[in-house]
C-alpha cells in the first residue's frame, strides 16, 4: 500500500507545490503589507467597526476582536477568512475526484484492479495520500509565517497559528472525505467534483443566510463555515470540541460510505 | 484434465435509461464454460456480444448478476486479490498513465506484485524503449507496455483482450511464440479476439458469444470437420444434378457447363462421383475459420 500512497503524492505533486507556493505567496504579501497596516491601526479599527453588524456575522467574524494591531488578527480577516479556504477547497476537491473517479475515466484503474490488493487497500491507500498532501499544505501554507515573520521583523504567537493548522487540516480533512466519496460514486471526475463544490457553495449560502434573519439562523449548522472558526483559532487560540466532532465526524462517515462504495460497486471503464 | 476457468451460469445484465424510460441490458446471458489447464482459449463474438462484460467479471471489476466464476478453484470474488498474483491481464484497450514513463509503470507493478525476472527480457523481446512517457508511445509500442505488464510475472494464467492488436507481423509471431512456450510449461491462456486467422493460429478451442450467450465451444481442430468446402465442377459432357444430391452436401447451384457444390465434412463421396464424370475444370476452396464464425452467427 505504501506503494500506491508514494506514488499518488508524487503524481499529484506539481499541483501540490503550486497550490503550496500560491499560498505562501499571499501569506508573504499579507506579512509584507501588515506593518502599514498596523501603522494605521486606530483608524482601520475605526472602519472595521463602522460595518454593518451582520457583515460580520455572515463571514463568520466578531467584530469587537479584530483589531489591525496584531498579525494574528490581521491574517486572520485578510488571509484564514476567505482565500485560504479557496484554496484548500479548490486542491482538496480536485485531489479527490482525480483518485477514483479520475482514473476510472482515464481507463487507467483496470492496471490498479488487475493487480493483487484489495480495493480495501487502494481506497485507502488513496486517502492517506491525500491526508498526508492536506498536511503538507497545511504544513507550508500556514507555517509560512515563522520564515516570513522573522524576514519582516514581525511578533506573532506561534502557538495560535498551531491551533490555525489543526482547525484548517479537520476543515480540509471533512471536504476531501467527501471529495473522495463521490469519487467513489461517479465514474467522472467532472461530477464529482462538481458534486462536492456545490454542496461546499450550498454550504457557504447556508452559513451567509443564517446571519441575515433570526429564523433562519440554525441553518448555519448544515454548514462547513460555521463550524470553520477561524477567529477563535487565530485570535484565541481555540477550538471548539464541536467544530472537531463535526470535521471528524464527516471525515469518518464519508470515508467509510466511500470505501464501502467502492468495494461494492462495478468498475467499468 | 484441471480446470483453471469455470465459468457457471454466468448473468450480468445493466439497468440503462433511454427514450421510453428505464430498460434491462442483457449483456452476458447464462453462459458456462470451462477453460482447462495448459490451453488457449479463444473467445469470440463481435462487438457488444459480451466478451468484454465476461472478461470483467473474470477480473472481479464487475460483479455477476448470478452465477459463478472459479478461478484455480476459487471464487473468483470472495479471493481475488490472491487469485491476481497468477494471472496477468492485458485490457483491450491499453489506457495507462500519461505522466510516467514504461519504465515507472514496470516499476509500480513490480512494487504490488514482486520483482519480475522475466521484464528486462521482455523489453529487449519486444524492442521496447521504457525510458518514454506513456503519452509519447505509438499505439504499438502502448501494447506491448501492457503485454509486458501482463507477461512480465509468468503467470499461471493469462487474460488478454485483443493481444496483438496494433503490433506489426514480427511482434505478433513474438507474441504467438511467448503463448507457445508459457503453453508448454503448462500456463493457460484465455483470449477475446476478432482476428480469426489468429485465433485459428493460436487457439486450442474457441467460445462463440452472440448477444450474451454462448452459442458454441468447438476444438480448432475440429472445427474443420464442421468446415463447408465450395467444389466448382465443370464437365466435358452431361451431367445429373441428381447424381449429387446427397448427404453433406449443403447445396447445388447449376451453371451452363457445371455446379458449384457446398459440401459440409468429408468431400470424398462427391470425389468418387465425380470420379465417374469426365472434367473440363474442378476446383476446390476451403471456407476459412470465419466463415465457420458466419456460420454460427446466421445459423441462430
Amino acid at each position: 500500500m505504501f506503494s500506491l500512497i508514494w506514488r499518488t503524492i508524487k503524481d499529484r505533486k506539481i499541483s501540490l507545490i503550486a497550490y503550496s507556493l500560491g499560498a505562501v505567496i499571499f501569506m508573504e504579501m499579507y506579512v509584507a503589507m501588515f506593518p502599514m497596516f498596523a501603522e494605521m491601526q486606530e483608524e482601520f479599527d475605526k472602519l472595521l467597526q463602522a460595518y454593518p453588524k451582520e457583515i460580520f456575522q455572515a463571514l463568520g467574524m466578531e467584530p469587537a476582536q479584530f483589531t489591525m494591531a496584531k498579525l494574528e488578527s490581521f491574517i486572520s480577516v485578510e488571509h484564514f477568512s476567505l482565500v485560504w479556504p479557496i484554496v484548500v477547497i479548490i486542491l482538496v476537491i480536485a485531489f479527490g475526484g482525480a483518485q477514483i473517479a479520475g482514473e476510472i475515466e482515464k481507463g487507467t484503474i483496470e492496471t490498479i484492479l488487475a493487480q493483487p490488493i484489495s480495493r480495501l487497500k487502494i481506497f485507502f491507500g488513496k486517502y492517506l495520500a491525500g491526508v498526508v498532501s492536506i498536511i503538507a499544505f497545511c504544513a507550508v501554507s500556514i507555517f509560512a509565517v515563522i520564515p516570513l515573520a522573522a524576514i519582516h521583523g514581525i511578533d506573532y504567537k506561534l502557538e495560535n497559528f498551531w491551533t490555525m493548522s489543526i482547525l484548517g487540516f479537520l476543515f480540509a480533512l471533512a471536504i476531501f472525505s467527501l471529495s473522495m466519496l463521490a469519487s467513489s460514486i461517479f465514474s467522472e471526475k467532472g461530477k464529482s467534483n462538481f458534486t462536492v463544490g456545490g454542496i461546499i457553495i450550498f454550504m457557504y449560502v447556508m452559513n451567509v443566510i443564517s446571519g441575515f434573519k433570526e429564523n433562519l439562523k440554525d441553518l448555519k449548522y448544515l454548514s462547513f463555515f460555521n463550524y470553520y472558526d477561524f477567529s477563535a483559532a487565530m485570535l484565541n487560540n481555540k477550538i471548539d470540541s464541536l467544530t472537531i466532532w463535526v470535521f471528524l465526524g464527516v471525515s469518518v462517515v464519508a470515508t467509510i460510505l466511500g470505501a464501502i462504495w467502492f468495494i461494492r460497486r462495478d468498475v467499468a471503464v | 484434465m484441471t480446470n483453471i476457468i469455470e465459468v457457471t451460469d454466468l448473468k450480468k445484465h445493466f439497468s440503462s435509461f433511454g427514450i421510453k424510460g428505464r430498460y434491462l441490458v442483457k449483456a452476458v446471458d447464462g453462459i458456462s464454460f470451462q477453460v482447462e489447464k495448459g490451453e488457449v482459449f479463444g473467445f469470440l463474438g463481435p462487438n457488444g456480444a459480451g466478451k468484454t462484460t465476461t472478461i470483467r467479471c473474470i477480473m472481479d471489476f464487475i460483479r455477476p448478476t448470478s452465477g459463478s466464476i472459479k478461478i484455480f478453484n476459487k471464487d473468483a470474488h470472495t479471493k481475488s486479490v490472491s487469485l491476481k498474483k497468477k494471472i496477468g491481464y492485458l485490457p483491450g484497450n491499453v489506457q495507462l498513465h500519461d505522466k510516467w514513463t514504461g519504465q515507472d509503470h514496470i516499476d509500480f507493478i513490480e512494487s504490488l506484485k514482486g520483482k519480475s525476472k522475466d521484464a528486462k527480457d521482455l523489453i529487449k523481446r519486444f524492442d521496447f524503449d521504457p525510458r518514454r512517457k506513456f503519452k509519447h508511445y505509438s499505439s504499438g509500442n502502448k501494447q506491448k507496455l501492457g503485454l509486458i505488464l501482463a507477461l512480465m510475472h509468468e503467470p499461471k494464467l493469462l487474460v488478454m483482450d485483443e493481444p496483438t492488436l496494433g503490433l506489426d507481423p514480427i511482434l505478433q509471431n513474438e507474441v504467438y511464440e511467448i503463448f507457445d512456450e508459457l503453453r508448454e510449461k503448462g500456463h493457460t491462456i484465455f483470449v477475446s479476439s476478432h482476428n480469426l486467422p489468429e485465433v485459428e493460429k493460436i487457439c486450442d478451442r474457441v467460445g462463440i458469444i452472440k448477444e450474451g450467450k454462448l452459442v458454441g465451444i468447438e476444438k480448432v481442430s475440429s472445427l474443420g470437420e464442421k468446415r463447408l468446402c465450395k467444389i466448382i465442377v465443370r464437365f466435358d459432357a452431361e451431367f445429373k444434378k441428381a447424381d449429387f444430391e446427397f448427404d453433406g452436401v449443403e447445396r447445388i447451384e447449376e451453371l451452363s457447363d457445371g455446379l458449384i457444390l457446398t459440401v459440409r465434412g468429408d468431400i470424398n463421396p462427391i470425389v468418387e462421383k465425380l470420379a465417374g464424370y469426365k472434367l473440363h475444370d474442378l476446383e476446390i476452396s476451403h471456407a476459412t475459420l470465419e466463415d465457420v464464425f458466419m456460420e454460427f452467427y446466421k445459423g441462430e
